[in-house]
């Protein structure tokens, strides 16, 4: 499994904290989990690619070319402002 | 041991802190404590409240790289972060950043090192919350600058 975690104002427009996906190799990077991310949950499209929005895994971040594993914990978030 | 990184809702005392970061009497020169505080955003009295969201678990694991980078760029001793989250009103305090070290300078570069580290990097969210509407804080490009100008800056080893 895959457990996905949306932040701040990603979360509030998909309407959700986090999804879990089955894992599936063949796609198993950034840019293939976002794909299988936007035919499933509406909203997604165009939020989890965007320029600004980084992406963790597993509490590192990561590029869009990021392999993924099984298990991992993959977050999409905007830029920081704490502090 | 306590631990040097904590993200928490309750309040911190700057004395207490103080008190930690000044140790035993011997090796400590310098003490440099910075607070951040929740600011009236619209100059008009009508904000209401700061929430502040974070990605619990890497909030405290990326802090603690920072506060590692500071120990290896400067002559530190004990270090101490406390950054607040939930619902927070103007005036209440959101961060502080305590480090102490034999001498003011490696203190003083090091606590501002840190808090410029830790606004552009930490996974924290601010939403303003006034009368009549709400909406996330937009990072700004300023705050990317403050962290981008230590890049080239001296390490420990230059500056002694």
């Amino acid at each position: 499994m895959l457990r996905v975690l949306f932040f701040a104002s990603i979360r509030e427009r998909l309407g959700r904290r986090e999804a879990a996906l089955a894992f599936d190799a063949a796609g198993a990077t950034i840019t293939g989990l976002v794909a299988r991310l936007e035919s499933e949950l509406p909203g997604c499209s165009g939020v989890l690619l965007a320029e600004k929005t980084i992406v963790a895994v597993n509490r590192e971040v990561v590029t869009r070319a990021q392999a993924l594993r099984d298990g991992d914990e993959v977050a999409f978030y905007p830029p920081v402002t704490g502090g | 041991m306590r631990a040097e990184v904590e993200v928490r809702e309750a309040d911190f005392s700057v004395h207490e802190e103080y008190a930690r970061l000044r140790g035993e009497p011997g090796g400590t020169g310098a003490c440099v404590l910075f607070t951040g505080l929740v600011r009236d955003w619209t100059g008009a009295g009508s904000a209401l409240a700061l929430e502040l969201e974070h990605y619990p678990g890497m909030t405290e694991s990326s802090i603690a790289a920072i506060v590692d980078e500071a120990r290896a760029r400067w002559r530190l001793g004990a270090v101490r972060v406390i950054h607040r989250v939930g619902r927070l009103a103007p005036g209440e305090q959101i961060v502080l950043v305590g480090v102490s070290s034999a001498h003011r300078g490696d203190a003083f570069a090091a606590c501002e090192f840190i808090m410029d580290y830790l606004k552009t990097r930490a996974p924290i969210w601010k939403k303003e919350i006034g009368a009549a509407d709400a909406r996330w804080v937009e990072s700004r490009g300023s705050d990317a600058h403050a962290a981008e100008r230590w890049r080239d800056s001296k390490t420990k080893e230059e500056t002694t």
